[in-house]
This record gives C-alpha cells, sequence and structure tokens, in this order.
C-alpha cells in the first residue's frame, strides 16, 4: 500500500487506472468511494479555459456530483441504455508532491458507445490527491476537454 | 407534397416539416432570409474591433463592433474568389485579411486593399467590392438582431410589446457580462430546440427529477404574437443545494424560458441566464451556442450559483440539458415513421382554452411558433 512517505509514479498511475475502470464497470459508487467530502469534480472545454470563463460544463461539488451519479442510475432518459465507457489513461506526471497531498496530470480517451453510435472525447486531467488512512483519494478532479464543440451534445456519464 | 403553408394547421404539425430536405431550403429562404434573426449580444463584443464568427441560417457571417463603436453583420466570403476572411471565432482585430490573395477589409466591411492592383488591366472598383453587409442590424436590451430583408419591419415592432416586457425583466440593467459559452450538436431538426423550450408539458416527464419534485406546475405558456412565445412560472425547480432552494422559495422571482422567433432562446430559471441561439446545419442536423450570461455587479457568491446552476440544469452535462437533447434525436428518428395515416402530430393541448387562462402545461405558446413559420412559409 502507498504510503505518505514513498508514494511512487506507479501507486499513483494504479490508484488512476482503479478508478477508470470502476467508472468504466458502471460501479459509480465505488468510485465515489475515492472521492473525498470535500470532492469537485469540474469539466470544462479548452475554450472555457482560454476565456476564463465562470461556467464550465460540469461544476459540481460532493452533493451535486452524488445528484449526477443519481441522474445516471436513475433518471436520465439518455442514460437508458447506459452509456458503455472506455476510459484509456496516460501521460501520468506528479506535478507537485506535498507529502499528504499531490497534483497529478494525465491526458484522457473516453470512448463512450450507446445505442450503434461512439463517441469519443478527448481530455487532460489535473487532479489532487490525498492519502487518508494511507489511501489514496481524489480531493479534486478537472477536466478540460480537448474541443470546443460537443459533437455528440451532452455529457451523461463521468468523463 | 403539400404547399409548405399546409404542413401545419392551428393544431398540428406534419412530420416532413422536420423531415424533408426540400422544406429546410424553403425555410432558409423563406424565413431565415426574411426574418429578424438572433446574432448575439453585446456583450461578446465590448469594444471596437471586437468581433465573432457563426452562421446566420446557413450564412457564414462576422459580427462585429467597427471603429466607430456600431455593429456590423458582414458576410464571411471574400469578394474576389469566396474564401473566409476571418477564421477565428471570436477576438478583436483591426481589419480582415483573405488568406488567399490577401484582399484586406475594415471592421464596416469597406475594401482597404487589393494586392498588386496595376496587374488589374482593367482597374476594379474598390467601392463595390466591400464585404456584404446584412441591410438590417439593431439590438433591443443589448441582444443582437440583424435581417437579410431590407423591409424588415423595425426590430421593436418585431418583438412587439409582450415580448418586450419578458426581455426588460430578465435585463433591467445594461451592465451585462458573458461568463460562458457551450456550443453543441444534436441530429435533428433546428425547429425541435425552441419548441421544446416554450412547451411546458414535457418536463415532468423527460425531466424526471423534475416530475419528482412535482414543483414545476404553477406558471402559464403564453403566445407573444408574431412567433414568440414564453413558459413563466414562480416556483424554481429544485436545485441539488437545499440553501439554493430556499433562496429561490423567498425571492418571488419569475422564472422563463422564452423564445423569439426563429432562432432565439432564453431561459432564466433561479439565478442562471442562458441565451441560446439556433443554428441549423441540414434538416436533421443542428448545433446551439448558449452563452451564459451575469451581471458586473454580480457578487461573488451570485456568480458562483449562476455558474453551478446553469451547468448542473441547463447546460449540456445538465440534468434537463442532456435529456433535451436525447429528446432531439429520439423525435428526429421517430419522424422516419411517417405512413399517411400517421404524418400528422399534434399541437392541440390546451386549445379553446380563454385567454389569461392558460396553462403552464398548455401549447399555447409552441401554436404561436408554427402560426408564424406558417406565415412566412406562404
Amino acid at each position: 500500500m502507498a504510503t505518505a512517505d514513498a508514494v511512487t509514479a506507479q501507486d499513483v498511475e494504479a490508484f488512476l487506472y482503479r478508478a477508470a475502470r470502476l467508472i468504466d464497470a458502471g460501479d459509480l459508487s465505488g468510485w465515489l468511494a475515492l472521492c473525498g467530502p470535500e470532492m469537485t469534480y469540474r469539466v470544462r472545454s479548452v475554450l472555457t479555459n482560454e476565456r476564463a470563463y465562470d461556467v464550465g460544463l460540469i461544476d459540481d461539488d460532493r452533493p451535486a456530483l452524488e445528484g449526477r451519479i443519481r441522474s445516471i442510475e436513475q433518471f436520465w432518459h439518455a442514460e437508458e441504455p447506459r452509456t458503455h465507457l472506455l476510459h484509456m489513461i496516460t501521460n501520468v506526471e506528479i506535478l507537485e508532491d506535498r507529502g499528504d497531498a499531490l497534483t497529478v496530470a494525465s491526458a484522457v480517451t473516453v470512448v463512450a458507445t450507446r445505442r450503434e453510435r461512439q463517441a469519443v472525447l478527448y481530455g487532460r486531467y489535473l487532479d489532487e490527491l490525498r492519502f487518508v488512512e494511507g489511501t489514496l483519494g481524489f480531493t479534486r478532479r478537472t477536466v478540460t476537454l480537448e474541443t470546443n464543440l460537443l459533437r455528440d451534445g451532452k455529457i451523461t456519464f463521468i468523463v | 407534397m403539400n404547399a409548405f403553408d399546409q404542413l401545419t394547421t392551428e393544431s398540428t404539425i406534419h412530420r416532413s416539416v422536420y423531415t424533408s430536405p426540400t422544406v429546410y431550403a424553403a425555410e432558409l429562404e423563406q424565413i431565415w432570409k426574411r426574418t429578424w434573426l438572433l446574432a448575439g449580444h453585446e456583450a461578446e463584443l465590448p469594444a471596437p474591433g471586437s468581433f465573432k464568427t457563426t452562421l446566420l441560417g446557413d450564412q457564414p457571417v462576422i459580427v462585429v463592433r467597427d471603429q466607430s463603436g456600431g455593429l456590423r453583420v458582414l458576410l464571411n466570403s471574400c469578394r474576389h474568389r469566396g474564401a473566409l476572411v476571418c477564421r477565428d471565432k471570436a477576438g478583436t482585430k483591426a481589419r480582415f485579411q483573405c488568406l488567399y490573395h490577401a484582399w484586406s477589409y475594415g471592421l464596416d466591411g469597406t475594401l482597404l486593399g487589393i494586392t498588386d492592383a496595376a496587374g488589374y488591366v482593367t482597374p476594379l472598383s474598390k467601392a463595390d467590392l466591400g464585404l456584404w453587409a446584412l441591410p438590417r442590424v439593431e439590438t433591443y436590451r443589448g441582444i443582437i438582431f440583424a435581417s437579410f430583408d431590407p423591409e424588415a419591419r423595425p426590430l421593436l415592432e418585431h418583438l412587439g410589446p409582450a415580448a418586450r416586457a419578458h426581455l426588460d425583466d430578465v435585463f433591467s440593467t445594461d451592465d451585462i457580462e458573458v461568463i460562458g459559452l457551450a456550443e453543441y450538436e444534436y441530429r435533428g431538426n433546428w425547429k425541435l430546440h425552441p419548441e421544446n423550450t416554450i412547451d411546458g408539458y414535457h418536463p415532468r416527464f423527460l425531466h424526471r427529477i423534475v416530475g419528482q419534485t412535482g414543483s414545476f406546475s404553477v406558471g402559464q405558456a403564453l403566445d407573444l404574437e408574431r412567433g414568440h412565445g414564453v413558459l413563466a412560472w414562480k416556483n424554481a425547480l429544485k436545485s441539488p443545494s437545499a440553501e439554493e432552494n430556499t433562496a429561490v422559495a423567498t425571492n418571488g422571482r419569475i422564472n422563463r424560458a422564452m423564445v423569439v422567433f426563429p432562432n432565439m432562446a432564453l431561459v432564466n430559471i433561479n439565478d442562471f441566464i442562458n441565451l441560446r441561439m439556433v443554428i441549423p446545419l441540414a434538416h436533421d442536423r443542428t448545433q446551439i451556442s448558449a452563452l451564459a450570461l451575469g451581471f458586473r455587479s454580480d457578487s461573488p457568491e451570485l456568480r458562483r450559483r449562476r455558474a453551478t446552476q446553469l451547468a448542473a440544469f441547463q447546460g449540456p452535462a445538465g440534468i434537463a440539458g442532456a435529456d433535451d437533447v436525447e429528446l432531439f434525436e429520439a423525435a428526429q428518428e421517430g419522424f422516419a415513421a411517417n405512413a399517411p395515416a400517421i404524418g400528422w402530430l399534434d399541437i392541440s393541448r390546451g386549445l379553446g382554452r380563454a385567454p389569461g387562462t392558460e396553462d403552464l402545461e398548455d401549447e399555447t405558446a409552441v401554436r404561436g411558433y408554427y402560426r408564424e413559420w406558417r406565415r412566412l412559409m406562404q
């Protein structure tokens, strides 16, 4: 198990892969369990970032993120049938190691398949990770999508 | 096929209104080239030289503030060989220059220079070769409208007093600021977006979380004439934040989902203000360009609420926004079922109710939209 004293790039990668696997398996409760109570989850486009706009695509605190997962699991018609997902994470780099907290950058490709259609989203993760009782967890995930125009009109899954 | 104006009645719409490339081609000429079109908001163009590029109907345009501060809407096409003269989405420029042979144009569209003009043995008349400018550009409450028709009635008259009153209420001060922009496409007809905006029957069914709260009920669907319409209601949609719900329940504001015919939707629920421009790409493909607006006087807390509420509810990853897109595509796919006996869709809900007693779930505003569509398509 990773410890604050001796976290390795491999520990971080294993954590990110595990988080991706839980989303792809549809285990959103399992994924949410990796997120701390102060979790913020934001998705922005490159344009939103360039122009420093306040409004992004997703701007969730922990309660809103829990609400988003309820929408995915119970409310959204757009998730009936559910989107099949594959998250591929590369370019993992620890930007800052503050002992009990890390800033980690990575690149992500999300393949989203539903109703005979396949969408591919490319983006960058900027993650804030923290050790809680010796285990890595998210305190913040910011996703910047490499697009200004959502060709598929909507995002109804965890990017 | 019937004459175009026979494709809708006061209570029905024929499916071909959404599926026919012929109807779409006629709309581009008879609606998009004739009436007033939403082109943007002045807050997007703060200073001389500020511009954005977009499509009005199928026409590529530059919306620009010229040196004297006036607003121009110019066709984005060089008068020499037709290429775009501006390939940026938005920004600030002193002039526009074609990449092909470097002809350059001023912010007002005037042709400034022809490279190596001496090569034209018969000299060209620069005065006749400016970028083509839409003959009518007017604003109301900072909202920019343009028309290809020099004879279009004045904008104030086109909007009419009822629609203007709603715009006056939403934009009561002029310190409006752009705080976000989301652009997304859907595989469906362009009219699906505006008609859905003023359909008060769907929220508690399509947006199941709204149905669960049971709070979307007290209000009216109003025909504002000239094709414009609004859903106006007092109580708030339930926000994920209990604190916001309490704040909204006590402020007594009116929420609105409004359409200005043909291509503007304005949604103002709780604290967020979303001004959406409809861009038709084909009979079955549409782009939405959605501006999030706030006011420069916003406190940081209010600005934050505007941002989070919009993203959570109306944006393309929002509770309502995502399912609206799901519906547009499910409708367009369903319209393919077009046997003679089932060709007609129904918009009669609430028809016959006395004016002033309209229910929020009546299709009053949708009928008004198609009445104007029918008038222009004659």
